[in-house]
């Protein structure tokens, strides 16, 4: 079902209990639709609850809750913010299970899960045979243009197709992120000024963190590729600090390594840059770049790379300076033949 | 600094301002107890910034002077010290305490006194006085109804109203509320309302004394002043609005009986023995005969309890968290209580006789 349906219903027409899941930001903002449309406002302090996922007693907390009856309203309302309870088997699940099978007609529950439910899990089959459990699929396309565009409309603007194009290039579909951002974008250009904002704007304004901390890591292994060491182990150095995993790097030059030595071997077999990137999976772009990085490395000194990488990969569990060795893989790569 | 004061009263003093000083801080000097000889008499100070305490020691000062100790090795040295006369000195250059009693010394190293932060000056204000045994009393019986749900902070104290010539202190956490009233009258000020955080009422309860002794409050926007045998309690408020207390209490009933408190308080504390894990309920019935409690956990078994009681109105039957119930009969000092009730949907009311003064109301739950 829609959950705008959901908005829509009386107090009455509502199911014992809902469970929502999905985009963070949109099941946030969900729950409180949901409590400002179901909750009677004046009494809101007595007629709803938010449980959070915080302390031991968290289960006890929403068992107590619902038992509770409803004041100066016909149903209590009871909320729980919850990142472990549909994910994996928690200690007092049965009891849950027990108060939804005997579930007080006087309360609605509404659980929002930050994490993706486990459908095999008791407790979500419970809660969807009794009550509804509901996706807020992360926006995507079309409807992730539309969100940005309304968030834009609600405040009396309006937004260029390029500047919605680099936000999303810029953010994904973090929503969170998204709204703050456009927040700083709106007052900067004045919400009263009726203008559209262009890509200009957007520039301008946005935080550029992310892009430059993702840019490190490309760069990074772009420099592998090139064999320029000095640069790959400044770059890496840099990445370190800001807090990058030594696992995770290890990851992305293994990826680089293992993309340069498919590119190279498929090349072989004269395939062309658009085909290799459509079996490969990849956009044809980074496919470019590794075929001219793979030129650096013989396809033997490539497979001797993946050697070096695995070495590295022990050594970071059972070694204990994940710098030292990740500085000496960098050196490693960059001797390998041509 | 050089003075000289004996263990017994140094060590009262640790322990007094030592409630204030926070566990887990990020500015290293609150974990440490300011002293700073003022007059002749040695000051004592603890903060974690959000409450504030300070007391004084009699001392003989022979040097005047200040300095900040650590407060976890400083109070555990002080307690381990006989009770004989302890001259404490303290060296500001490099910020070093030297502590000796009959034949032990101890070196231990402080922070300079001028790091500490000062205690809030809180002087104008709405003012008034209450005996410390009263006060003790009225938080007594209201501060166990705070929330602890950090989503909302406004519940996580007491309301205090002042009115011209009633104190009321009121505290709740959405399944009780607690309200308790009392007359003073020495109130000066505009001021009529403040949240008092949690912890405060709880340290001013260990705090404060049995006795008739007056203590002197004042009320600040966002700061309240207590000070009473010595010593001084400063907090700051919880900003927030507190919800319409007045629209939870009841003021119809269709049942009302009057109960022995002592019997009542005892038969939950065994009907809550079998009460269902997780949920705490037991059921009430009100009869003309008596009244009964009963508890059920399907897998363990089944309690019965019976009281006399007399009873005006229709008879009805209410389920309630045990706990909740037992929270109030514990700090009720009266002989009897008044419950009043009208349903099994409806919030209980708990009266004492001495009308109006206290008045617990607290949230039925489903009888399953």
């Amino acid at each position: 079902m829609d959950p705008k349906q959901i908005l829509q219903k009386d107090l009455n027409q509502l199911a014992p209990v809902y469970l929502v899941y999905g985009d963070n930001y949109l099941i946030k903002e969900f729950s409180e639709q949901f409590i400002s449309t179901f909750v009677n406002q004046e009494m809101k302090d007595f007629g709803c609850d938010l449980i959070t996922e915080t302390s031991e007693d968290f289960i006890y907390k929403i068992i107590n809750s619902t038992q509770v009856m409803p004041f100066m309203s016909d149903k209590r309302i009871v909320v729980v913010h919850t990142t472990n309870l549909f994910s994996k088997k928690m200690d007092r699940s049965e009891s849950l299970i027990e108060l939804l099978d005997d579930f007080p007609k006087t309360t609605r529950l509404l659980f929002v899960s930050f994490k993706k439910p486990d459908k095999r899990l008791k407790l979500y089959k419970k809660v969807a045979s009794i009550g509804e459990a509901l996706e807020f699929k992360e926006l995507k396309y079309k409807r992730l243009d539309d969100w940005i565009k309304n968030k834009v409309r609600a405040e009396g603007l309006t937004i260029s197709f390029q500047a919605i194009k680099l936000l999303e290039s810029t953010f994904n579909n973090d929503l969170q992120r998204l709204d703050t951002e456009l927040e700083k974008i709106i007052t900067f250009v004045g919400p009263t000024s009726k203008k559209e904002i262009n890509k200009q704007d957007v520039a301008k304004v946005i935080s550029k963190d992310q892009l430059l901390k993702e840019n490190a890591i490309f760069d990074f292994v772009d420099a592998i590729g090139k064999k320029k060491n000095s640069q790959a182990l400044n770059l890496l150095n840099q990445i370190m600090i800001d807090g990058g995993s030594s696992k995770q790097i290890l990851g992305m030059i293994a990826r680089q390594i293992r993309l340069m030595l498919q590119t190279k071997s498929l090349y072989r077999k004269n395939l062309t840059v658009k085909q290799i990137a459509r079996k490969l999976n990849q956009h044809p772009y980074p496919i470019e770049k590794c075929l001219k990085q793979s030129k650096n490395f013989s396809m033997d000194s490539l497979e001797e790379g993946l050697e070096e990488l695995h070495q590295t990969d022990i050594n970071l569990v059972s070694k204990s300076n994940p710098e030292l060795e990740m500085e000496l893989l960098v050196l490693k790569l960059s001797q390998l033949g041509q | 600094m050089r003075v000289k004061l004996q263990q017994k009263e140094f060590y009262q003093g640790i322990q007094t301002v030592r409630k204030a000083v926070s566990s887990k801080t990020t500015l290293p000097i609150l974990s440490g107890i300011l002293l700073k000889t003022e007059g002749d008499k040695l000051k004592l100070v603890g903060t974690d910034l959000e409450i504030g305490i300070e007391c004084f020691v009699n001392t003989q000062v022979i040097q005047e002077g200040a300095i900040v100790l650590p407060a976890q090795h400083f109070t555990n040295i002080i307690r381990e010290l006989p009770n004989e006369e302890i001259i404490l000195s303290a060296e500001t250059s490099n910020n070093t305490a030297q502590i000796k009693c009959g034949n032990s010394q101890f070196n231990i190293h402080g922070s300079p006194a001028d790091e500490f932060p000062l205690l809030p000056e809180v002087e104008s204000g709405t003012k008034l006085t209450i005996e410390q045994q009263r006060l003790k009393k009225i938080i007594e019986q209201i501060k166990f109804a705070t929330s602890k749900d950090e989503n909302k902070p406004f519940l996580s104290g007491g309301l205090l109203l002042l009115e011209d010539e009633t104190v009321k202190l009121i505290a709740t956490d959405t399944y009780r509320l607690a309200y308790k009233e009392n007359t003073i009258t020495d109130k000066q000020g505009e001021l009529t309302k403040a949240i008092i955080p949690n912890t405060t009422l709880q340290e001013l309860t260990k705090l404060l004394d049995n006795q008739e002794e007056k203590t002197k409050i004042v009320l600040t926007d966002n700061q309240i002043l207590f000070k009473f045998s010595g010593i001084s309690v400063v907090s700051r408020l919880i900003e927030g609005q507190f919800p319409n207390y007045k629209q939870v209490i009841p003021d119809t009933s269709e049942t009302e009986i009057v109960v022995n408190t002592q019997q009542l308080l005892q038969a939950t504390k065994r009907a809550a023995l079998l009460a269902k894990e997780d949920s705490d309920i037991i059921k009430v019935n009100f009869n003309e005969d008596g009244l009964i409690i009963t508890s059920n956990a399907p897998e363990i078994g089944q309690a019965y309890e019976e009281i006399p009681i007399s009873l005006v109105g229709q008879e009805t039957e209410i389920a309630f968290n045990a706990k909740y119930l037992l929270d109030a009969l514990k700090v009720i000092s009266d002989e009897e209580v008044t419950i009043k009730l009208s349903g099994p949907l409806a919030p209980g009311v708990i009266k004492t006789k001495s009308e109006q003064e206290y008045i617990y109301v607290i949230m039925p739950v489903r009888s399953a």
